[in-house]
């Protein structure tokens, strides 16, 4: 038997579990067993406020050495915004002040600048995933278990929204276009074979989209799609290949529904990711952030190097002993059968399970 | 496990970045022996966030391969279809010592290098100098400069976006540095005045580490306001005065900070080091200590040259007697490094070294693909010579740091700055190097990158186990020197590579290879005049030795001093046996695209006789 272990990309229905954290500690809103809806407020902490640096010195047209006389606070002041911090008067010159930029905290005052913190403000930490709580890690979140469908990405950017899926291509190896993204999909997460057009990306922002799920994109667009804020999850890799047939069947089958597109940044420990909500009651034994799947014949595969990059095929032999490639590496592996009757070698670390 | 003589069997970890190495070592015929290897995906980062997981899954597979059962189940035997049991790593534990059935090892060691480099913020009183200084140390460790904060007089004011960044973002280290022992102190006292302000309700746990490098009076106002808040460390001015570097403690400081900080806090370290027999040291660590072993046990007057291009940094180390001189290029790799070394280079320069035709944007896409599975490994060859166009300019750079801070002298002209010093013996690893089954390539990656001169042998660490020995010598130095001796080297050959220009076709050097008697070829000899510009290889057997006698041309030095200076040397073989490289140093690839292409196919197929080229 092999000991090969692929962890699972793809999921039809699966028991999920993620932990919500707070970025400080603070209190958490719920308990163990809560059933939690998307909105629900898990928890709550108040964040550091933001720390300015006024250059009073500049600011008035003084030395460091002569601010000292006309400052009006001193360090550890409470103040609120447009209070004068400090004040200069010159002759024939109307009064000049440097004023709090906000409701704040004097911190100190260095060679002419003085440091001012914004007062904290609260954070709130949304459920995202409606489930159940299977674990509380005091003061700082939860663990939210839930029956999803899964599809993990290979590259992601920006955060997590959610939305209805909408997909928008017939076929897993079409290209998004840009006069479909229009105003109606507002708020959706759309998903296509390919992207290789920035101007999807544009007409995505103008009618705020809440994310993109393909199988490739463009490398060259990898620059804007970080920029662009939304979430865009790619399944397959950079250039133009269509997205596994069996994850683009799973979300024709899923359209429509209410999803989580996670594109990896921020505080995400599970990488880019689209999670769609099933219902149903999660086993409250499974704690695992990703599950772990012994490869086995008959297994369904993603082939992720060229040659054969995109591709999916059927485990047909788990050999015992290290093989050797096309180049003559050696590596453990598995004989795959592709779609086009083709019997190949492909080392583990170059597939990906599909279920 | 003082009683070395207790110790048999021995597993050998090294997590890396991207891949986990496990060895099984063991005695035979009364000597240690390697015995197996296999290797995982490493688990260090998300979704897994544990690396004993892939320690646990390395070592599975080390069982299957060895056939022999080296980890147990605490708890009763569980469904292996069930995902979640499969996942845990909780109940299995390592089985040492050695019992009597054959089962488990006597002794586990380990080495990691899996934690991303330190993100380190300079503060500096001017943009050159010290804050330079402090850049060059960072180049050299593991060390990424996310911020450089020039606060000389006209720019004192501190940038609200950069304080912003400092607090929500914070940096691993903040370095301090600036001013020549004896200046003022009042800017360093207002630095860290504001430093003090910025992170005085950051959560402890969140503030970064604080190293003072600057002048040496404001030391105390310095400590004073800083050590309440911050881990503060105080090392050498890097800048004592203006004539003088002193950046050897701060080098090691930070080291020491990756070291213990930095790789101690990885997920699943603790247990790592629970299951290890000794301490877990850092792969650079290890890897260095086996270099200064090399150097010594075999006595290289002119030193070992060792190379490990791994995932996410490629290392460069230089052991000679008792110095040991490194650099270290944090986040330049054969994995997730690809992106930097895209970044410092440019595409272009990468794409260079491919001869293949191929746009920019395939050769791009080619490496962003790789990059998003650092752990996968090229089936083709346009995929295994882009990786290792890849490779060569990873090594370029980070050999050209060295070359800049240790071999080069102020002033030196452009060709002294591009060539490295002749070294008795180059040691290559990594995991790009060891997945390479074509040694033609692998020498030719690094003759190109390394560009080394006169007589040197290279081997490569084949089984990745190079760094675990390191760890290992520690505990059971013998055992370490057996296995390093006997089993840890790939024997590539000896390099002959001359210094000097001639056009391509004029005669650069007559060899005469005179064949051991006792061996294989029984004393035949063989003399050759090899022309400029061109790499040959001459057969010489793995095992097998030869005098070579060398008589250059008067255009080439080969490594003695002087130009048409000859000499002669006891060689040994290797699976490419004896590789002349008469194309000159500084290597100069043509400009033109036809031409270069045609250029690097030749050498290969001079070193590789049955290159499949893509069509």
């Amino acid at each position: 038997m092999s000991t090969g272990l692929l962890e699972t990309r793809f999921a039809s229905s699966t028991q999920l579990v993620r932990r919500q954290l707070l970025p400080v500690p603070g209190e958490v809103l719920v308990h163990l067993g809560d059933q939690v809806q998307a909105d629900d407020v898990l928890a709550e902490a108040h964040c550091d406020g933001q720390l300015h640096a006024i250059d009073l010195a500049a600011e008035l047209g003084l030395s460091v050495r002569a601010l000292e006389r006309h400052l009006l606070v001193s360090a550890g002041d409470e103040v609120t915004a447009g209070t004068p911090l400090a004040t200069a008067r010159w002759p024939r010159l109307r009064r000049r002040s440097a004023l709090a930029p906000c409701d704040g905290t004097v911190q100190a005052i260095v060679a002419g600048q003085l440091l001012f913190r914004q007062r904290p403000e609260p954070h709130r930490l949304h459920a995202y995933i409606p489930g159940r709580v299977l674990e509380v890690h005091p003061q700082r979140g939860v663990s939210i278990g839930t029956v999803a469908a899964l599809v993990r990405g290979i590259w992601g950017s920006g955060e997590r929204r959610l939305g209805p899926l909408a997909v928008m291509t017939g076929a897993a190896n079409e290209t998004l276009t840009w006069d479909k993204v229009g105003m109606r999909y507002r708020g959706a997460l759309l998903v296509g074979g390919i992207l290789d057009d920035p101007r999807v990306l544009a007409r995505a922002g103008q009618f705020r989209l809440n994310g993109i799920l393909v199988g490739s994109i463009a490398a060259s667009l990898r620059p804007l799609c970080q920029q662009i804020g939304m979430p865009i999850v790619v399944t397959e890799g950079m250039g133009h290949i269509p997205m596994a047939s069996p994850v683009f069947e799973l979300l024709l089958s899923l359209h429509g529904r209410q999803a989580i597109l996670a594109g990896g940044g921020g505080d995400a420990q599970s990488g880019p990711e689209l999670i769609v909500p099933l219902g149903g009651e999660p086993a409250p034994a499974s704690h695992a952030l990703v599950l772990a799947h012994p490869l086995t014949v008959g297994a369904l595969v993603r082939l992720t190097r060229s040659p054969y990059l995109g591709m999916v095929g059927r485990v047909i032999l788990l050999p015992d002993t290290p093989q050797e490639t096309a180049i003559g590496t050696r590596a453990m592996g598995a004989q795959v059968r592709m779609a086009d009757g083709r019997q190949v070698f492909v080392p583990y670390v170059n597939m990906e399970l599909l279920g | 496990m003082s009683d070395q003589k207790a110790i048999q069997s021995v597993l050998a970890v090294d997590v890396g970045s991207t891949l986990t190495h496990v060895c099984l070592l063991d005695v035979v015929d009364g000597v240690h022996r390697f015995v197996a290897r296999a290797e995982y995906p490493s688990t260090v980062h998300e979704p897994e966030n544990d690396l004993m997981i892939g320690v646990v899954r390395a070592i599975q597979q080390l069982e299957q391969i060895a056939q022999r059962p080296m980890l147990q189940r605490l708890e009763q035997p569980v469904d292996p279809t069930d995902p979640a049991s499969v996942a845990e790593v909780g109940p299995i534990q390592l089985i040492t010592p050695e019992r009597d059935t054959g089962e488990g090892v006597d002794l586990f060691v380990a080495t990691c290098s899996a934690a991303r480099a330190l993100r380190c913020a300079i503060v500096g009183l001017t943009a050159t100098l010290s804050v330079e200084s402090a850049q060059a140390v960072c180049d050299s460790t593991n060390a990424l400069v996310t911020e450089s904060i020039s606060l000389s007089k006209h720019m004192r004011r501190w940038d609200n976006q950069v304080l912003a960044r400092l607090r929500e973002d914070p940096p691993d280290v903040i370095l301090m540095v600036g001013g020549i022992d004896g200046g003022p102190v009042e800017p360093q006292e207002s630095a860290a005045r504001v430093l003090a302000a910025a992170y005085d309700d950051v959560p402890a746990q969140r503030r970064p580490i604080v190293v003072y490098a600057g002048n040496l009076e404001a030391r105390k106002a310095v400590s004073a306001l800083l050590s309440p808040l911050f881990d503060l460390r105080v090392v050498d001015n890097v800048r004592p005065n203006v004539y003088t570097e002193s950046l050897g403690e701060l080098q090691r400081e930070l080291a020491s900070i990756y070291e213990r900080d930095k790789l101690a806090a990885l997920p699943g370290y603790e247990r790592l080091s629970r299951w290890a027999q000794a301490p877990v040291r850092a792969t650079t660590e290890a890897y260095g200590d086996v270099l200064r072993y090399i150097a010594r046990r075999n006595e290289l007057t002119q030193g070992v040259l060792g190379v490990d291009v791994g995932g996410s940094t490629t290392l460069i180390g230089a052991a000679s007697g008792t110095t040991y001189q490194w650099s270290l290029g944090a986040a330049l790799g054969a994995g997730s490094g690809i992106s930097r070394v895209l970044e410092h280079s440019g595409i272009g320069h990468v794409q260079r070294w491919i001869p293949l035709s191929a746009s920019d944007d395939e050769v791009r896409q080619r490496l962003e693909n790789a990059r998003l599975r650092p752990q996968s490994i090229p089936q083709t060859m346009e995929e295994l010579l882009t990786l290792h166009a890849v490779v060569r300019q990873a090594l370029l750079l980070v050999i050209r740091a060295m070359r800049q801070r240790y071999w080069s002298d102020a002033g030196a002209d452009a060709a002294a700055v591009e060539t490295t010093p002749p070294f008795d013996l180059i040691a290559a690893r990594g995991g790009a190097i060891a997945h390479t089954p074509q040694e033609g390539l692998l020498a030719i990656t690094l003759l190109d990158a390394l560009q080394p001169v006169g007589l040197t042998r290279l081997v490569v660490d084949w089984a990745s186990i190079w760094p675990q020995l390191g760890a290992l010598a520690a505990v059971a130095p013998m055992a370490a020197a057996q296995v390093l001796e006997r089993d840890a080297f790939r024997e590539l050959g000896t390099l002959i590579a001359p210094i000097g220009e001639a056009r391509d076709g004029e005669s650069a050097l007559n060899l005469r290879i005179i064949r051991s008697a006792n061996g294989q070829d029984k004393g035949q000899v063989t003399e050759v005049d090899v022309p400029a510009g061109v790499i040959q290889r001459f057969p010489l057997a793995l095992h097998e030795h030869a005098i070579i006698e060398v008589r250059p041309s008067t255009q080439f030095d080969i490594g003695l001093g002087r130009k048409g200076l000859g000499g002669k040397a006891q060689i040994r073989g290797g699976s490419l046996g004896i590789v002349v490289d008469t194309r000159g140093r500084p290597l100069a690839l043509p400009q033109d695209t036809r031409q270069r292409t045609k250029k690097l196919r030749n050498w290969l197929e001079n070193l590789i006789s049955d290159v499949h080229w893509p069509a």
